[in-house]
């Protein structure tokens, strides 16, 4: 996003501030409570706000560090070592927020990217719905554009952490004669505009985290587009390659942390049977290499090669990856895994449990694993088109 | 980052000076056939050594190109892609780590080896997953043998890893000297060719260092970055098998179009794509800590990551060629059969990981250092 590669050096020096700072900082216990958790993930980002932790990559003038995505990454790898959770807006930071800084006006950055680092906002993303899933672009959500508003109508789902979220992006279809791709803009939504309802789904892990949100005559004002009206599937693509490529870093973190506590477990006790430690040193494999993937994605997010192919490549490696971590962790727990309130392998089961569903959505959620092959065997293979 | 820069463009040169002349001679039928067919190490042999492929990690004052290991590891992956067979590997990468600290007498026998003129083999009992003593030094005689050690029949010069009392030590054995019985194990695969090597109270012979430290040093540096190059050079030949199946499955037609248009055969292509791009992202940074900064774990990582995604790759690439990857005239087998006899030297995915699934259980190794 901005910031030139920076030397070695100065990437050591950084990584030891980072590293000192967070020895002395009170990381957060993370409850297992759904919204005990998101409360605590969002005082968490406040500390990290204040410390200068968040936004290391985002311009200085709006509110960021005014560093670079391999600063970033080596703040997110020292997160990693001190098993410190990231701040709470994921979305905000490594998914929306982009293309807001990417296609802002002057006053639409000046207005969003400071609260949005702070995590006075937090955001989510209006994309899917019921009848555009894989197939994004045959969304319906409606949007009758006058001089001043557009009056938004139409029912999304699959949006996570909408309940927890101050702010949407929203995709609305704005010309309904244009080709299916051409008649689409990117609408920022205040979630407390009146004609807003937003209903929790229930996951297959207990969670509540994504969310149908329903738009009945939501009056929006027209200087809330981002880019060109009707322009809003460059826009789109642009999310989604964050969601897929720079989300991945962070998600990449997060599994880092599973493993090490699965390491922990197996150091507290029990004889680990050749056959277990072939599966730990082979999930750790896949890590390492993820991990290095990570250090070509930091460098194109510098040269701004986002959206690319590329994108989908991290994507890919985070879901197999993340399936196979949570998969380790659960079958480590043996008989016992289902044992509600058990800590098999020095691990809580509830946790551990709810970690491996979340993580068979890996493969599904930012487009499914099937649509990222594909789209890495036509645009970046050069394969022919299929149909 | 300056100093990578130079790097960078230096590799680019080596890396291109060699591709020109590899393309060229490989493509004359004779050269090709001697080289794939007949796995002859000979042929592309004087090339390399004038390309200064045996220098290119050897510290100037050796009389070396004093680059670093990136380059060599860049090289190793094009040696891959060209399918070079040879103890290229060992050649390139002994030299250049033993002559940064080693006493006189190995300068003098590593000199010849460094312009190519001597044939230098590698004999690792732990290159073969054979016992750590396998080969002892004590009393200043070395005994023990040593399977399948590669081209250990083409070799003048040995570079000996034994177990001594002090830990392993590094030794240099003339292949002539009087007590070592080097005798030619056949292979499977046509560009392997393995030696049996027996030590005989062995006297005649080099250590590598002067203080038993050193020596402990040396040999881990040196299986170090034996496993990084060795799987910087299983990442070209990934690469090739990736582009041969790209290349085929783009062209290929049934039910009137191309076979790489159908997605089953689409999200083959994209898993190997995956696969290779991990692993070229991991070889280089692997490579980019110097010959000075390579660490156990990481090398294994590397080894183990190469053999693994080498051998998925391989049998995706058999599998969209069809019929015509399993006749002996079509040359995409050849790749395949020398990344089998690879995958295994200094331990395939499966030794990797039960290692470091090990170490880490065991509290010897953290995973985010």
């Amino acid at each position: 996003m901005t910031g030139a590669t920076p030397t070695g050096e100065e990437l050591a020096e950084y990584r030891a501030r980072a590293r000192d700072w967070l020895a002395t900082a009170s990381i957060p216990e993370l409850p297992d409570d759904y919204d005990q958790r998101a409360r605590a993930l969002r005082d968490w980002h406040g500390v990290l706000y204040e410390a200068g932790w968040v936004g290391i990559q985002w311009p200085a003038e709006v509110g960021g560090q005014g560093l670079s995505a391999h600063h970033q990454l080596a703040f997110s790898d020292e997160l990693a070592r001190a098993r410190a959770p990231q701040p709470a807006g994921a979305i905000g930071l490594e998914v929306v927020g982009p293309t807001l800084l990417k296609y802002g006006t002057d006053a639409q950055r000046e207005r969003f990217v400071r609260p949005l680092l702070s995590g006075e906002h937090v955001w989510c993303q209006c994309f899917s719905e019921p009848e555009a899933g894989s197939d994004l672009g045959s969304l319906r959500t409606r949007g009758v554009v006058t001089d001043d508003n557009i009056t938004i109508t139409g029912h999304k789902i699959w949006t996570s952490w909408a309940t927890d979220a101050d702010w949407c992006a929203v995709l609305v279809r704005t010309d309904p004669d244009a080709p299916k791709h051409r008649g689409i803009s990117y609408v920022l939504v205040d979630l407390r505009s009146p004609g807003v309802t937003v209903r929790p789904i229930v996951m297959l892990n207990g969670d509540a985290e994504f969310n149908e949100v329903f738009f009945e005559d939501v009056v929006v004002p027209r200087e809330n587009v981002l880019g060109e009206l009707h322009g809003g599937w460059k826009l789109a693509m642009d999310t989604l390659g964050w969601e897929r490529g720079g989300y991945a870093i962070r998600r990449r973190i997060e599994n880092e942390i599973v493993f090490s506590n699965v390491v922990d477990g197996l150091r507290e006790g029990g004889a680990v049977s050749e056959v277990e430690a072939e599966r730990v040193g082979s999930v750790y494999l896949s890590l390492r290499a993820f991990r290095a993937l990570s250090h070509r994605t930091a460098q194109r997010l510098v040269d701004g090669d986002v959206p690319s192919p590329h994108d989908s490549v991290d994507k890919l490696i985070l879901a197999t990856t993340e399936q196979d971590v949570m998969g380790l962790a659960f079958d480590l727990g043996g008989q016992r895994r289902l044992a509600a309130g058990s800590r098999p392998r020095g691990l809580s089961a509830d946790s551990v449990f709810r970690s491996f569903l979340y993580g068979r959505a890996a493969t599904v959620y930012g487009g499914s694993a099937q649509i990222q092959r594909t789209l890495i065997a036509e645009r970046l293979l050069g394969m022919p088109r299929g149909r | 980052m300056v100093q990578t820069a130079i790097a960078g463009s230096v590799q680019d040169e080596v890396v291109a000076a060699l591709d020109e002349q590899l393309t060229r001679l490989l493509a004359r039928p004779e050269v090709r056939s001697a080289v794939h067919e007949e796995g002859r190490r000979d042929v592309l042999w004087p090339a390399l050594a004038d390309a200064g492929v045996f220098a290119l990690g050897v510290p100037e004052a050796d009389g070396g190109l004093g680059l670093d290991l990136e380059v060599v590891s860049g090289v190793a992956a094009q040696l891959g892609r060209y399918l070079v067979p040879g103890p290229i590997v060992e050649q390139t990468v002994a030299p250049a780590v033993l002559l940064a600290t080693c006493a006189d007498p190995v300068r003098a026998a590593l000199a010849p080896a460094v312009q190519g003129d001597r044939v230098l083999a590698v004999v690792d009992p732990q290159a073969v997953g054979d016992a750590e003593d396998a080969i002892a030094l004590r009393d200043g005689r070395l005994d023990g043998r040593c399977d399948l050690v590669r081209f250990g029949a083409d070799a003048d010069l040995l570079v000996v890893v034994a177990a001594s009392d002090a830990g392993p030590a590094i030794v240099l054995v003339d292949a002539d000297a009087y007590g070592v019985t080097i005798t030619e194990e056949e292979s499977l695969e046509p560009l392997t060719r393995w030696a049996s090597v027996r030590f005989e109270s062995v006297a005649e012979h080099h250590a590598a260092a002067a203080d038993p430290a050193t020596a402990i040093l040396l040999a881990e540096r040196l299986r170090a970055v034996l496993r990084v190059v060795f799987a910087a050079q299983l990442t070209g030949i990934a690469r090739h098998l990736l582009e041969e199946s790209v290349s085929y499955t783009a062209r290929r037609e049934q039910f009137g179009r191309p076979i790489g248009s159908f997605q089953a055969v689409q999200h083959i292509l994209a898993d190997m794509c995956v696969d290779v791009l991990a692993l070229e992202a991991l070889c280089e940074q692997s490579a980019e800590v110097g010959f000075e900064g390579v660490d156990h774990v990481a090398a294994l990582v590397a080894k183990g990551v190469a053999s693994r995604v080498v051998r998925a790759v391989g049998e995706s690439a058999l599998q969209v060629h069809g019929g015509i990857a399993f006749t002996a005239e079509f040359e995409l087998h050849r790749w395949f059969l020398h990344a089998l006899a690879l995958e295994t030297h200094y331990g395939d995915a499966q030794h990797a990981a039960i290692t470091l699934g090990r170490a880490l259980a065991d509290g010897e190794v953290q995973p985010w250092a």
